[in-house]
């Protein structure tokens, strides 16, 4: 009975240190990976800065504008800092990935190529996203500045209607291309899209048509009736 | 020398051409009224004028279709030497607006430059095919100074309302006097004058850039002329009358004709700096005076535009002005019209708060130049209300207070300029 007993005790405690002597190696490759993740990714991020800060990339953004508009979108940082970061945490990630799927757990089995498979959509999906806010903001503010100097009472309503429209086309966009319920996203989006223009029209139509009527007839009179020979060069 | 702009058939034309003195650019399209007039009237000055020298009219016309190039060579005869240029009209010249009306402006004149170079001109007159005031004097009161005083550029100087050129008179002229030191008319377009040294050292030898093409070639030589130090006169021409043309959006000269100002702001950093005060330039002819006459003006649209500015724009307004300034034009919007003043002292701050902005590109530079046209409105609001009681002479005396403060309130400008660029 003893010997039983001691042998079960002895078998179980074997098991045990096998399964811990295997696993120790997975769990120093995950302790690994995420240092290597770590490492390689500031190396990447170093790289990737002094390489788009010798392209001058700070200096032609802040030329062509992108600068002020990524401000306005939120991101405080030049863009050499924005990419450096954005690189980081891709490569950071990544490692997570492969020494996660080094732990060879059954849970997370085929996690990486999974991951590996998803993520051009990701990318893309981000690039669409940075890109449909920073056209929000500038069409949004072109119109704000053309409708005000236009003198156009409802100026602010308009360019917030283009901001609103571009950024709903952008999460349709980013939606889709992230695959998540494409056949919902396009529905919604042309429900609420045909819905708005809808709503506006029979707004204009049935509770706003004195007031369209009023400045209608107010821009048409003021152009007709009080001309302005004032030459400002 | 810039020789790449000129087209294919004029390099031919001026491959064994006999050389000029004097070369009489004519700039038009679709002049075919007053253009004829202009250049007989020039030829006709010139031969007066300087019965020795031989003289060139050059017409550079943008591709008219009422056939304006024939009609000025049938009214000048056999007996005047003249050319026919088309010059091409490209890019950003299509955005181009100015009161000649003549697209491709910037690439006439630099094909003007570049036959007057090739020919050995001593002097080069540049003038606008739709003006209807142009008289046989001009040639004798723009060129005489480039032939007989060793002078560089004759820059032209009209006799104005009071209202007219407001841009021009609480803006444009202040701010290029302040930074310069020169007290030039800042008159874009009409008629020039430029000598050969000028040219050769200057109009084809400058920095070429996209933002000149942009901005308007007026401006960019107008202000090279009193950046670079070399001696300019300036022409009492009396009146321009010209045959009006679609000047577009209030908003979009603003943005041309200050953004030119600003973009060369950058370019001569060095050189105005260390300017304090200002000289007048010399001037021949007699002195344009500001005339009496007001023209329609309606204050109320204009007050009406800086209200919604101060309403809409706030958010921009309050990223391009410094806390100071900002503060003050918010409490600008609480009075009447009839009552409305925007202080001279406030609107420099203004001005020189954009100036910091468009060089620290705080916004996209064209939305912040287009930004700048409500309070140019607030101003000239004021500035009608304030005066319109007034006669002439007082006017006049208000517009040069405003270019002294303009001179006063410079290193306000320049402490922040050198501060943003640390």
């Amino acid at each position: 009975m003893n010997d039983i007993w001691a042998e079960a005790m002895v078998e179980a405690f074997r098991d045990m240190m096998k399964h811990v002597a295997l696993f120790f190696p997975k769990l120093l490759a995950l302790v690994s990976f995420i240092v290597l993740g770590v490492v390689i990714g500031h190396a990447v991020k170093a790289v990737l800065q002094r390489l788009l800060k010798a392209l001058r990339i700070d200096v032609l953004s802040e030329r062509w504008g992108l600068q002020a508009a990524l401000v306005k979108a939120g991101f405080k940082q030049p863009p050499s800092q924005i990419v450096g970061r954005l690189a980081f945490w891709i490569v950071f990630v990544i490692f997570l990935f492969m020494g996660v799927d080094a732990l060879d757990l059954p849970a997370t089995t085929g996690m990486m190529s999974q991951l590996l498979g998803f993520l051009p959509s990701v990318v893309a999906a981000g690039l669409l996203l940075l890109v449909g806010v920073l056209l929000a903001n500038f069409f949004a503010e072109t119109t704000l500045i053309a409708t005000v100097n236009a003198q156009i009472q409802e100026a602010r309503v308009i360019a917030n209607l283009v901001r609103w429209g571009i950024l709903l086309l952008t999460a349709a966009m980013v939606l889709t291309q992230l695959g998540i319920a494409k056949e919902i996203v396009i529905a919604a989006f042309s429900i609420i899209f045909g819905g708005v223009v809808l709503a506006l029209s029979i707004a204009l139509g049935l509770g706003g048509r004195n007031i369209a009527r009023d400045a209608l007839e107010r821009r048409w009179r003021k152009t007709k009736e009080e001309p302005d020979d004032m030459a400002h060069l | 020398m810039g020789e790449w702009c000129v087209p294919e058939t004029v390099r031919e034309r001026l491959d064994g051409s006999e050389p000029a003195d004097i070369l009489v650019g004519l700039l038009t399209f679709n002049d075919k009224i007053t253009s004829p007039g202009v250049a007989h009237d020039l030829a006709e000055g010139c031969a007066r004028s300087f019965p020795q020298r031989r003289t060139l009219i050059v017409n550079c016309d943008a591709g008219s279709q009422d056939g304006t190039p024939q009609a000025i060579e049938q009214r000048l005869g056999a007996v005047t030497r003249f050319w026919t240029i088309r010059h091409p009209v490209v890019g950003a010249s299509f955005k181009l607006m100015s009161e000649s009306g003549v697209p491709g402006r910037e690439q006439a004149v630099r094909i003007l430059a570049s036959v007057a170079d090739k020919l050995n001109a001593t002097a080069c007159l540049v003038v606008d095919g739709n003006l209807k005031s142009v008289e046989s004097t001009w040639p004798q009161l723009l060129v005489e100074p480039v032939l007989d005083k060793d002078v560089d550029c004759v820059l032209p100087w009209f006799r104005r309302n009071r209202y007219e050129g407001t841009l021009t008179n609480t803006l444009l002229a202040p701010l290029t006097r302040a930074l310069y030191g020169k007290r030039i008319p800042y008159h874009l377009g009409g008629a020039y004058a430029f000598s050969r040294r000028f040219i050769r050292s200057m109009l084809l030898t400058q920095p070429w850039d996209e933002e000149i093409a942009q901005y308007g070639i007026d401006g960019w030589f107008t202000t090279m002329a009193v950046a670079q130090q070399v001696e300019v006169y300036r022409a009492g021409l009396g009146q321009r009358l010209h045959q009006a043309k679609p000047m577009g959006e209030l908003s979009t000269v603003v943005a041309q004709a200050v953004g030119c100002v600003f973009h060369l702001m950058e370019r001569y950093q060095e050189k105005w700096e260390s300017v304090r005060g200002s000289v007048a330039v010399p001037t021949v002819g007699t002195p344009a005076e500001l005339g009496g006459e007001t023209g329609s003006v309606n204050v109320q649209r204009m007050v009406g535009g800086f209200l919604q500015g101060l309403r809409d724009l706030l958010p921009l307004w309050q990223v391009i002005l410094s806390a100071e300034t900002f503060q003050q034009v918010l409490e600008l919007g609480v009075e009447e019209t009839d009552h409305f003043r925007f202080p001279s002292g406030l609107w420099v701050q203004v001005v020189y708060d954009f100036a910091l902005a468009y060089h620290d590109r705080l916004l996209h530079r064209e939305h912040l130049l287009k930004a700048l046209t409500p309070l140019y409105l607030g101003y000239t609001a004021s500035f009608v209300i304030g005066t319109r009681a007034q006669d002439a002479e007082l006017v006049e005396q208000e517009i040069e207070r405003l270019a002294d403060l303009f001179e006063t309130m410079k290193p306000y400008l320049v402490q922040r300029w050198r501060w943003h660029d640390e």
